[in-house]
Formats: structure tokens, sequence, C-alpha cells
């Protein structure tokens, strides 16, 4: 099993890329029209929903355009199980969401991708449980951001578990990921939009966010480096090296850690190196 | 914990995942672009009636109780926020940096007009949540995200027994003298936290065990096979004519000037209505609540829909 972007179904990628700037163009013509003030569109609400689901539409299909295999698609899955069960276990105490914290985790450890797709699959999946809405959309944009930041936090750190850095994005994420849900509220029920009033839907939310964020902080200081270290081992355990003993031999034995060339395997690179970007570069 | 779907012999849960989606999205978009009162309550009222045709009401009380809440919080936070408007009901003080506190008449019935389209936002979408198989949209949304809607269906599934595995553990842990249930509330965080690292490391062991599974089965390869999910019958036809309908008088009332004037004063809420609109938004939900209830009663009308 590889990864990355090099495969020969350039066909059904072709058809993804399409699609995906198709969608870009669809977002640019309803903000335009949205500008313009042209009816329907002069209805941010409508608008901003379109976009959230536009945007959601093309990250996932970045994630189908990925040659994940089915560890990857595995990990997402378990992760997001466990978000969603965390937020729902959670959903008796207001603001207090683990699943930030997890998707904060997860990308650090797996990388952006799947650290949103992680993050948006717990709030599609919770919210089948606590009341799917129009915030739907927005919510898995919001913790998906959390799992892209995640990813962005070990490249910063250079890899290295770092749980102060988790346990700062992961409060930080807290107060953005309620001005993010704010913005939703904010465009689609309160009159007039201007920031006086964005900042006032701000301040009703503030006690939500700051139990947000001290949760996140929480589960960051006590549970960031055991998860991490485990979701580390579980990375490890699935990536499968091959050394070339010498020249011309055709034998090849497999060899445990590290990541370089010949690698191949679910998490064969770095999980810094795999954002956004194409893997084969980062690997080169 | 919200109710969740369950299978009911209504002709709701009987429709395509698609033609059901597309009868939520025409609802909410209709509720979040007209901002006309009229336009609100028909639509409001149209939802909870097809709330009630799907059996659906009495499951969905707790997400209605919460939408109405929501809707009450919006009537409150806009008259706060906002003091345009000619009617001032309240002179409040001056507050600094922020301005004068008066609440008039024009922002609280916004605000109210604002948290019925809430509440009726959340209506359509309890429709789709209780009325929608997601076993059904899942395996729709496979054919345009093939990875993302199968990582989706597994935690689906791993939810249940990620839970009864918590449960098996929290008794082994109690019946070795570990403080779960006594103790301060520290104590018990601390006794918790094996716990949820074990139930994590089990959960990573299954995904282990599953994309084993998913290997073995040929996972990526050309050709997969996938469950079949239901024809596209008449009925769905009929419920995305109806959902048409609902879009074109959104389009129609929009074009006319799909928002009304709440400041400085109110405006005529007939005065700014598209008759021909509103008409078609009324035909579009009331023939399609007729059929719904003509569906369950007459069985010759059933086998042909």
């Amino acid at each position: 099993m590889t990864r990355g972007r090099k495969s020969g179904r350039s066909g059904k990628r072709g058809t993804l890329r399409c699609l995906r700037y198709a969608l870009l163009i669809l977002a640019a013509a309803a903000v335009l029209l949205g500008v313009k003030e042209v009816p329907p569109f002069d209805a941010w609400s409508l608008v901003s929903l379109l976009l959230a689901g536009i945007l959601l539409a093309v990250l996932f299909i970045r994630f189908e355009e990925g040659e994940y295999g089915s560890r990857e698609v595995a990990v997402v899955g378990a992760m997001a199980a466990a978000g969603a069960a965390g937020r729902v276990l959670f959903a008796a105490i207001p603001g207090v969401q683990p699943a930030t914290f997890i998707a904060v985790v997860a990308g650090y450890v797996f990388g952006a991708e799947m650290g949103f797709m992680t993050g948006a699959l717990i709030a599609l999946l919770s919210n089948l449980f606590l009341g799917q809405g129009p915030w739907t959309p927005w919510q898995m944009l919001a913790w998906g951001g959390a799992g892209a930041a995640g990813a962005i936090t070990a490249w910063l750190g250079g890899g290295k578990a770092r749980v102060w850095a988790v346990a700062t994005v992961a409060a930080i994420w807290g107060f953005v990921f309620g001005w993010f849900m704010n913005l939703w509220f904010w465009l689609s029920f309160v009159y007039p939009l201007t920031l006086k009033t964005y900042l006032a839907a701000c301040a009703a939310s503030l006690w939500f966010d700051i139990f947000h964020a001290a949760g996140n902080l929480l589960f960051a200081a006590v549970l960031a480096r055991p998860v991490i270290e485990m979701l580390s081992r579980f990375r490890a355990r699935f990536s499968i090296t091959f050394e070339v003993e010498e020249a011309g031999s055709d034998d090849m034995k497999p060899a445990g850690g590290g990541t370089g060339e010949g690698e191949t395997g679910m998490f064969g690179c770095d999980p810094v190196d795999v954002a956004w970007g194409d893997a084969d570069s980062a690997r080169a | 914990m919200l109710p969740v779907y369950r299978e009911k012999d209504t002709l709701v849960h009987g429709l395509h995942p698609l033609a059901a989606l597309a009868l939520v999205a025409s609802v909410a978009a209709a509720a979040l672009v007209l901002e006309n009162p009229l336009y609100t309550a028909v639509v409001c009222v149209g939802a909870l009636a097809l709330l009630a045709r799907a059996e659906a009401l009495a499951d969905g009380k707790a997400i209605l109780r919460a939408a109405a809440v929501m809707g009450l919080l919006v009537a409150f936070i806009n008259p706060l926020v906002n003091n345009a408007g000619e009617h001032v009901l309240v002179y409040g003080p001056s507050i600094p940096l922020w301005g004068k506190l008066d609440i008039t008449a024009e922002a609280l019935l916004y605000g109210l007009a604002a948290g019925a389209r809430l509440f009726t936002v959340v209506a359509a979408f309890c429709l789709f949540a209780l009325a929608v198989n997601p076993d059904d949209l899942l395996e729709l949304m496979s054919r345009l995200s093939f990875r993302s809607s199968l990582a989706a269906a597994l935690a689906v599934r791993l939810y249940p027994s990620m839970v009864v595995e918590a449960v098996e553990m929290r008794d082994a842990q109690l019946a070795r003298g570990d403080p779960l249930s006594g103790g301060g509330r520290l104590n018990r965080a601390k006794a918790y936290l094996p716990l949820l690292l074990s139930l994590f490391q089990g959960a990573l062991d299954r995904a282990a065990s599953i994309a084993e599974s998913m290997s073995a089965r040929g996972f990526g390869s050309r050709g997969r096979t996938r469950r079949k999910v239901g024809i596209f019958r008449p009925r769905d036809i009929l419920a995305a004519l109806v959902s048409s309908g609902i879009a074109a008088a959104v389009v129609l009332q929009s074009l006319r000037g799909g928002g009304y004037d709440f400041f400085p004063v109110l405006a005529d809420p007939l005065a700014e209505t598209d008759l021909p609109a509103l008409g078609l938004l009324c035909f579009s939900l009331v023939s399609f609540l007729f059929v719904c209830g003509s569906w369950k009663k007459w069985h010759w009308w059933r086998s042909r829909i």
C-alpha cells in the first residue's frame, strides 16, 4: 500500500480535480452574486451555508484524491468514533468538547488531511446523536480546522511531541471555534451585520468559549502525552520500510521505525510532511 | 441524548434519501431566505405538519424544545444589539463604547421573527434526522466520496461497540476497587484516565483489524460492489416536484424582494408578499401533506406510488 498522489487512475483524479475547480468557481459566483445583492443570493444566511458546504466538499474531494488505503480510512473512522463518543459523553457540561482535543491530536500525529477528516467526521457523527442542523457544516469546518491546526503545530515543532504546544493550540481553538460558530449565527439571525453586533454575539457566547478553552487545556495537559505516544506507536506499527542489503541483490528486509527512501506503508512519511501539499515532494 | 432515526411506515420514511434531502433543503432554504413573517409562519406550520405526517413529532419534541430555547435567545439578543426602529418600548441607559440601550418594538419583532426562522430550520433538519435512514444516506454519499463516507460509516458502526466496551472496562475497574464512583471529582477523573486511554487503544486495535479485513477483501481495487439504495419511485418524483415548487416560490418572492422591512417601521406583510409565490408555496406543502396522508389510507394509491 502506498500513499501520495501519483497513481494510474488519472481519469478519476482528473474528474475530481475538475469537480473541485467547478465548486470553487461556484463559490466565487455565489459570493459575487451576494455582493451584487442578486436575489436570492442577497440572503447571507443562504450564501454562507452554501459556501460552507462547498468548502467542505472541496476538502473532502481533496481527501478522495489522495491515495489513502484501508488503514488510514479505518483510523479516521476510529478516531472520529472516539471523538463523537467523547462529545456525547460530555454533552451535559456546556462548552466542554473533548472532540477539539482529539481533532488536534489526530492532526498532530497523522497530518492535516487526516486531522481535518477526523474533526469533520466527529461533528457529523456526534450530531447524529445531538441533533443535525444548519450548524453541522460549520462545526465540521471548525473541528476540521482544529485537525489542520494540530498538523501545523507539529510542523512548527519539528514533529516532536510537545504537550504545551498541543495544549496551547487546543485552548486557542476553544475560542476560535466559538467565534467561527458565531459567524453563522450572526449572518443568519442578527441585524444589522456590523462589527458591533458580531462582537455582541461573541460576548453572549463568551462563557461557553471560556469553558471550551479551559476544557481543551485540561484534556491536553492530562491526555496529550499518552495519546500522542499511543497514536505514534500505532503509526509506527503500520509503517513498513524496506532496505536493500547490497547492490544487485533482490533481497529486501523490513526494518522498523524511521522514514526514508523506499519506505512504504500507511504512515510512511513524517506527519508534518503530509500537510495539504504533495506527499511525494515531502518525501524527496 | 436526542432521539435518532427509527424505521416507520410513512411516506417520508419511504422516500429515496436524495428526494428527502431535496425536500428538507427546500424547506430550510425557504425559512432562511424569506424574512417576511407571513412566509415564516407558513413554512413553520408546513415543517411541523411534515413532522407530524412522518410520525416524528413526538420523537422530535426534545429537539424542538431546544430549538425553541435557541429561538428565544435570538429574540432576546437582537433588541439588545439593535436600537433601530421608531417605536421605543424601553429607554435604556447609555453604555460607554456601546451607545444607547433602547429597546424598540421593531427590533423585538425582528428578533422574534428571526427566532421563528431558526426554529423552522431546526424543525426541517429534525425531519431529516428522524425520517431519513443514515445508512442509506451514507451509501448515497459513498457514490460521491468513497473514502470519507466509508470512514463515516465505520465510525457509526464503531460508536456503539465503543460504548459497550467502556461499560465493560468500567465494571472491571470497579471490581478491582478503583474509585470510579466514589471520592472527589479529581480522584474520579484520575481513575477514569486509564479507562479512557484503554478505550482509545481498543478503538485503534479495532481499526487495525478492520483495516486488515478491508485489505483482505480487496479494498481500493477497481469495480467495487455496493449495496443498492432503493430505486427512484413515483413518490420520489412527487417529492422532487414539491421541492422544486418550494424553491420556485423562494426565487419568485426573492425577485420581488425577498427581504421584509422591519426598520424603521414595520412594513405591511401582505403588501410585501408576492401572492403567486405564496400560493405556490402553500400548494406545494399542502399537496405533499395530502399525498402523505392518502398514502397511509388508500392502499391502491400506495401501491401506485
